[in-house]
């Protein structure tokens, strides 16, 4: 086990095929959470998303012997990029949001400025409502570009644009979310 | 706002900003009191999608349930053969062995997991001893008596990150895209490649960071807040354990490591401190019996002295007298 965790993902992929279960446990142990962190992106929920992952990796290991990729790290982000949108279609978990959205938008018009709350726990989360208010491809971008070992040109894979593009969104995420969080009134003027 | 700046805070946020980036943006920072606003605004921005990630998960709970499909490896012919002869009872004896089974291997997991927990290697350099160590990117750090180090299994992987407590003198090879990284108290310290000597023991007040070739930023917290100094040659940062207050003075960076070779040097420095020194370098225990000598201020060189001769000396340029008794020394 412990020497697999220096192994490749192509090097995993072929120990895969010959059922090798200890290399499944490696990509598990790999991705797992940068997995879940992703797909909580789309879902924001951290249970659904850590469901929808187990059932990744169970697909995985049952589609061991025809799968054929060029990027096992793309192939499975891209995978759990469609699992967390098909999820969303089938059931509407929008509301629970929405009501978050409103009582972010209450605290805002008694002019309490999420920065001059200084480092608050309420503040982040603040800005975490007004982030789901971005359009979809900034949302994704800002917040892909903040997990670990997840590099722009990951990002640019996975959504499939380029990498100017990516920085291009993030740019513009952060400078919205700039002009959202010290005039939350005018939240839609993108 | 210029696109470049935004790039350099997410830079700094990720903690792998160059130092050339790092002085770049601190200038800037350093202009205008709006542009102060919009880095603490963006640096908030980035700490609060981090902090969306926060959640803890379930991670044993979710292999336990991949498991149970790997160890059954062709449940469609078994099932297919043997559902016939199967009846109630032997469904509820398949049931318990299967959570059987499951607790099992969760049990075998947990004690996988902490084999495979994060591996530090600690170098602890007891007092009146010297000790190079050569790390694995061939960085060599001089650690001085009665200081340690740690730093993780995985260290020359991407950001080097070395922890220190007491006095170490770094001499750091280059390598682009991976910056070596000294985290001491609340101060970090962060090169791409250069010479420098962070003294940050636990009895001290404060961190001391001086620099002797190339450069180096210096972040520090104060408490939920960062701040970055940048530092040249010759320049020595203090950061005063209260996080409150920090000074840079330009000192003569040449004999700052000069402690490696068993030279001590003392410029300006407090009685007090200087005894310190003087402890973990002989291994003795000090005592002022006149408090007021502490605050005396010297500045002096040793070139491989015992202590005895060093006593003398400082003796004399105090004024002091001294009564030696082992390895327990008296000031009066």
């Amino acid at each position: 086990m412990r020497e697999y965790i220096l192994k490749s993902d192509e090097d995993l992929m072929s120990l895969l095929k010959c059922d090798d279960a200890g290399a499944l446990e490696t990509l598990f142990e790999r991705y797992y959470s940068q997995l879940c962190k992703f797909t909580s992106i789309y879902l924001n929920d951290y249970s659904k998303a850590e469901e929808l992952i187990a059932d990744l990796f169970i697909k995985l290991w049952d589609k061991r012997a025809t799968i054929d990729v060029k990027s096992l790290k793309n192939y499975l982000f891209v995978s759990a990029r469609n699992t967390a949108l098909n999820e969303i279609n089938r059931v509407k978990l929008d509301t629970s949001r929405l009501d978050d959205h409103e009582e972010s938008l209450l605290i805002s018009d008694e002019r309490l400025n999420p920065f001059e709350l200084m480092s608050s726990r309420e503040s982040y989360k603040e800005i975490i409502d007004l982030i789901h208010q971005l359009p979809e491809r900034q949302k994704e971008v800002l917040l892909m570009s903040r997990l670990e070992m997840f590099e722009k040109s990951t990002i640019s894979e996975v959504l499939g644009i380029t990498i100017r593009t990516v920085e291009t969104l993030l740019y513009q995420a952060v400078k919205n979310l700039r002009t959202l969080i010290s005039r939350p009134n005018q939240s839609s003027t993108f | 706002m210029d696109k470049h700046y935004y790039k350099l805070i997410e830079d700094f946020t990720q903690k792998n900003i160059s130092s050339e980036d790092l002085a770049d943006l601190m200038l800037w920072v350093d202009q205008s009191r709006e542009n102060q606003q919009t880095f603490r605004e963006v640096v908030k921005i980035y700490e609060a999608a981090d902090s969306f990630f926060d959640a803890p998960l379930k991670q044993q709970q979710s292999w336990a349930k991949i498991q149970q499909r790997t160890n059954n490896q062709e449940p469609e012919e078994f099932s297919s053969v043997k559902t016939r002869s199967f009846n109630r009872w032997m469904l509820i004896a398949a049931a318990i062995i299967v959570i059987f089974s499951v607790s099992i291997t969760y049990f075998q997991l947990q004690n996988q997991k902490t084999k495979t927990a994060t591996v530090f290697h600690e170098i602890y350099n007891p007092k009146g001893q010297k000790r190079l160590v050569t790390m694995p990117d061939g960085s060599n750090i001089y650690l001085n008596g009665d200081s340690r180090i740690k730093y993780l299994e995985s260290y020359d992987k991407g950001k080097r990150i070395v922890y220190l407590e007491g006095e170490a003198f770094f001499d750091v090879q280059h390598r682009p895209g991976q910056p070596f990284v000294v985290y001491s108290g609340k101060v970090a310290t962060s090169v791409l490649g250069t010479s420098f000597n962070v003294n940050a023991y636990k009895d001290a007040d404060k961190v001391k960071i001086t620099v002797k070739t190339g450069k180096v930023g210096v972040v520090f917290s104060q408490g939920k807040t960062k701040h970055v100094t940048y530092l040249l040659p010759n320049e020595q940062l203090s950061v005063l354990n209260n996080g409150v207050s920090i000074r840079k003075a330009n000192v003569d960076a040449d004999e700052i490591d000069s402690w490696r070779i068993y030279k001590i040097v003392f410029y300006d420095q407090l009685l007090s401190e200087i005894m310190r020194v003087i402890e973990r370098e002989y291994d003795v225990d000090i005592t002022f019996k006149n408090q007021a000598l502490k605050h005396i201020k010297l500045t002096t060189k040793f070139d491989k002295c015992s202590v005895i001769q060093l006593m003398d000396m400082i003796a004399q340029l105090s004024n002091s007298k001294y009564s030696i008794y082992g390895k327990k020394i008296t000031i009066y």
